[in-house]
């Protein structure tokens, strides 16, 4: 038996033997064991006895890629018995020919360990035919594999299928490790005829730039995609849910891959102090706007860097002038790539204004651009010559201004913050000043007002009161009247002194004192609560003043003296306050 | 019944009154009149702080400035000035105490504002300062915007008015519709200057700023306690409890945590 007849038989056996339970719990079968190295091929974990269960699978594997294609939760009963599971499916690509093993996959259940047998997978092209033959695959070239440090390299990658032969195509992995990338241009899609056979061919290219010596490696890259199969060429496949319906074509998912390239990078050359750190190829030129002008005036210089290479990093490009005659006003600056299919290239501007400070013949100095040339191998230098200016004295005796807008495309440029920082302390003595109110001041003007309006209204009321009420009136000037009675008591008559005395008493209590006779007025003071003994002493002394009146008095000697009755109207108003 | 409307009112209104004004006599630095003794004038220590400040000798700046707040000097100004020593110290947390002090005693000081925000700036921590809602700061904006002593101005005024309008109506004997609505909204103006005073003297809201570079705050009252989070010199904190040396403080998503006093520079708005 021959090795081509021997693996499809070892894969047989390893296939049978990997659906076989080999612990309880869990096991891996695939849906084939021979494929092609671009074909995917199912594997399959079905676990016993649990659900919701995380397989425990393989960190890495070198030989497969992998990808999760579904998870299926089974419930059955038997015999009154509910046994239960989850079916996990892959969807695995094998990375290299050969007989590869899918390694064992473990999972838990119950703190108890199952593992699943591994499983031998026979990898061979399904055919001796050249890649032309097939129906599809890809190719990767870089435009030179021994670059130098910075040196732009061309990566392109190209999709060849026949035509229709192909669908649902996706570049899967694209990296390039540590090399830097910029996007060349978008996909190009062209017709091409290769040994004979016409193909469609999809390009994407990208612009490789390393940043120091030694060797890389461009891993490949992946694309996934359908292909149309002919001929029915893997009868025992799974079939797809995007299978022709009807049956009468076959598709396939396919995983083409690249080979990885290896870059040898060199390192450059011990670079000038003047290097730009350009690789390529670089021109600098320097324009002027104008030759001749006067002192005052101003031109515009434009430096321009353009060429192929790593344009990307154009840097700012020191141009120095003599302080001595010019003053220089920068301006923003332009730049522009072009991302085409032979590589990255691009111009950086670098505007500025110069104004002559001196009048006389000035020269705008050359500008110079150190870059490295790969074909060269060496430096190269370029060069934008001197410019000579003739400097008129000014024409007008104005002063001196600028007469050249210095951006008139882009206008005026927003003033930009350089700096920050807190404001000086207070050096006036007010931190130290005497408040002018202290906090009884405060309190006392804030009461101040309520009692003087409580002050006020006491006394607003009792003065409504004294105009509407003749009682109080009476009351409140009973005494008044009858001290002003008997004020003027040495012309008063017995009667006039009677009758003062009568009608305190009367404005005290509410009557007419005047038609008061003694006994009634004796009763009203005792009324009003006066003591007895004060009361008979009034009734007495308005009985004496009586008996003057009637002249009974002044036979018999009886005198009474207005100072008398005054007392007793004292005694009488201080026993009833 | 003989009806009394406007007495007993007016009677409850004066006892309101004194009871603010007795509580804003308690609160302290308040006044001037109880300053202590001192060796030198005031002046001529303000003037050294402020020369030592120019000549770049902060620390000696501080400690000129301290001595006129112990000598009972509260002025925004004096404030003012210690935070940028403080700042130009090196002492974040505590230049900004100074400056919400300042902020406290003239809520419109541009220059106050200016560098307050200037050090908030170089704090480590993305917090917001602890402060009243947009909705709160809109409703009683005197509160916020006008100083403790513009505000007694205004109180002291709207009082003056009512009484003194009370006063005419009683003398007239009548109240006017005009008189009415004037003393409705010298009361209103009243009693919102002494709400604010009251708030300010009774309910203050108390912050602390960290002044330490960085500290850990704590889930517990003991210095081996779990660390919650940690703060940076500058952050600002709204304090919700203390108890014997330990301040419990929030941030303003709601965590909260305890930290020693010694490591915050406590005020209130």
């Amino acid at each position: 038996m021959s090795l081509r007849h021997l693996c499809p038989t070892v894969g047989v056996i390893a296939l049978l033997a990997g659906s076989v339970v080999c612990a309880q719990g869990i096991s891996a079968t695939v849906d084939r064991s021979v494929v092609a190295p671009e074909a995917e091929f199912y594997l399959d974990v079905v676990v016993e006895g649990a659900q919701n269960v995380e397989l425990l699978l393989p960190a890495s594997d070198e030989n497969f890629s992998w990808r999760r294609g579904g998870l299926q939760s089974h419930t059955v009963i038997v015999n009154n018995q509910v046994s239960r599971g989850e079916t996990h499916t892959f969807v695995l690509s094998a990375r290299k020919l050969g007989t590869l093993m899918i390694p064992p996959i473990e999972v838990e259940i119950d703190g108890q360990v199952y593992q699943s047998l591994p499983i031998a997978i026979s990898v061979m092209p399904t055919s001796a035919r050249p890649p032309e033959r097939r129906s599809a695959f890809v190719l990767a070239e870089v435009s030179n594999s021994t670059p130098y440090v910075g040196e732009q390299v061309v990566f392109t990658f190209r999709f060849f299928r026949r035509p229709g032969m192909a669908r649902n195509a996706s570049i899967e992995s694209s990296s390039f490790g540590e090399l830097m990338a910029e996007d060349l241009d978008q996909i190009r899609d062209s017709r091409r005829t290769v040994q004979g056979q016409q193909f469609e061919v999809s390009e994407v290219r990208r612009a490789l730039f390393a940043t120091e010596a030694g060797t890389f490696v461009i891993p490949s890259w992946e694309l996934s995609c359908q292909l149309v199969l002919q001929n029915r060429e893997s009868p025992r496949r799974r079939r797809s849910f995007f299978d022709d319906p009807f049956g009468r074509q076959a598709v396939e998912n396919h995983r083409l891959r690249t080979a990885p390239i290896e870059l040898d990078v060199r390192p450059l050359p011990t670079p000038p102090e003047s290097f730009s750190g350009l690789v390529g190829e670089f021109s600098v030129r320097s324009e002027v706007s104008k030759r001749e002008l006067e002192v005052g005036q101003s031109l515009t210089q434009t430096i321009t860097i353009s060429g192929w290479g790593n344009a990307h990093m154009i840097p700012q490009l020191e141009a120095p002038v003599s302080e001595r005659d010019f003053k220089v006003y920068y301006d923003q600056g332009s730049r522009q790539l072009d991302r085409g299919p032979s590589g990255l290239q691009g111009s950086r501007s670098f505007p500025r204004a110069l104004q002559p400070l001196r009048f006389g013949a000035l020269q705008v100095p050359a500008v110079e651009l150190v870059y490295f040339d790969p074909k060269l191998g060496d430096y190269r230098q370029s060069l934008a010559p001197a410019v000579d200016l003739e400097v008129l004295p000014p024409s007008s005796t104005e002063e001196l201004r600028l007469t050249e807008s210095l951006a008139p495309t882009t206008g005026k440029v927003a003033v930009r913050i350089l700096a920050d920082d807190i404001l000086p302390i207070h050096r006036g003595l007010d931190a130290v000043a005497d408040g002018a109110w202290g906090s009884g001041l405060r309190v006392s003007v804030l009461v101040t007002p309520a009692f003087a309006f409580l002050a006020l209204f006491v006394f607003a009321r009792r003065r409504r009161r004294l105009l509407t009420d003749d009682g109080l009136r009476r009351r409140s000037s009973a005494l008044r009247n009858a001290r002003s009675r008997l004020a003027a008591a040495a012309t008063l008559s017995s009667e006039e002194i009677s009758l003062a005395l009568r009608h305190y008493v009367g404005d005290r209590t509410g009557t007419e004192g005047a038609a008061l006779t003694a006994a009634e007025c004796v009763d009203l003071i005792e009324g009003e609560g006066a003591e007895p003994d004060l009361a008979a002493v009034a009734g007495d002394l308005l009985r004496r003043l009586e008996a003057v009146s009637y002249g009974s008095g002044s036979a018999t000697g009886v005198v009474v003296e207005a100072d008398e009755v005054a007392e007793i109207v004292e005694r009488l108003e201080s026993s009833w306050s | 019944m003989r009806r009394r409307p406007f007495t007993s009112l007016a009677l409850l209104r004066a006892l309101v009154l004194v009871v603010a004004a007795n509580a804003q006599a308690q609160e302290p630095g308040s006044g001037i009149e109880e300053r202590a003794v001192q060796e030198r004038p005031a002046a001529e220590i303000l003037v050294e702080a402020n020369t030592a400040y120019e000549e770049g000798e902060y620390a000696s700046a501080v400690k000129s400035y301290e001595r006129l707040l112990s000598l009972g000097y509260d002025a925004s100004l004096l404030h003012y000035n210690l935070g940028n020593a403080l700042l130009r110290g090196g002492e974040l947390g505590r230049s900004i105490a100074s400056y919400q002090r300042a902020r406290a005693r003239a809520p419109r000081d541009q220059d106050v504002l200016a560098n307050l925000d200037f050090a908030r700036q170089s704090t480590k921590d993305d917090l917001s300062p602890p402060q009243a809602s947009a909705t709160v700061q809109t409703l009683f904006f005197w509160h916020f915007v006008l100083s403790r002593d513009e505000i007694w101005a205004t109180l002291l005024i709207g009082n003056l008015f009512f009484w003194s309008l009370g006063c005419y109506s009683v003398w007239r004997g009548r109240l006017a519709e005009w008189t009415r609505w004037t003393m409705v909204a010298a009361i209103l103006l009243t009693i919102a200057c002494g709400g604010s005073l009251f708030t300010r003297a009774l309910a203050p809201v108390r912050i602390a700023v960290v002044v330490p570079p960085e500290v850990n705050v704590l889930a517990a009252m003991r210095t081996d306690a779990l660390v919650r989070f940690v703060l940076h010199g500058g952050s600002e904190v709204r304090i919700e409890a203390e108890s014997g040396g330990w301040l419990r403080v929030s941030l303003p998503d709601g965590q909260q945590g305890w930290m020693e006093r010694r490591y915050l520079e406590v005020f209130q708005l």
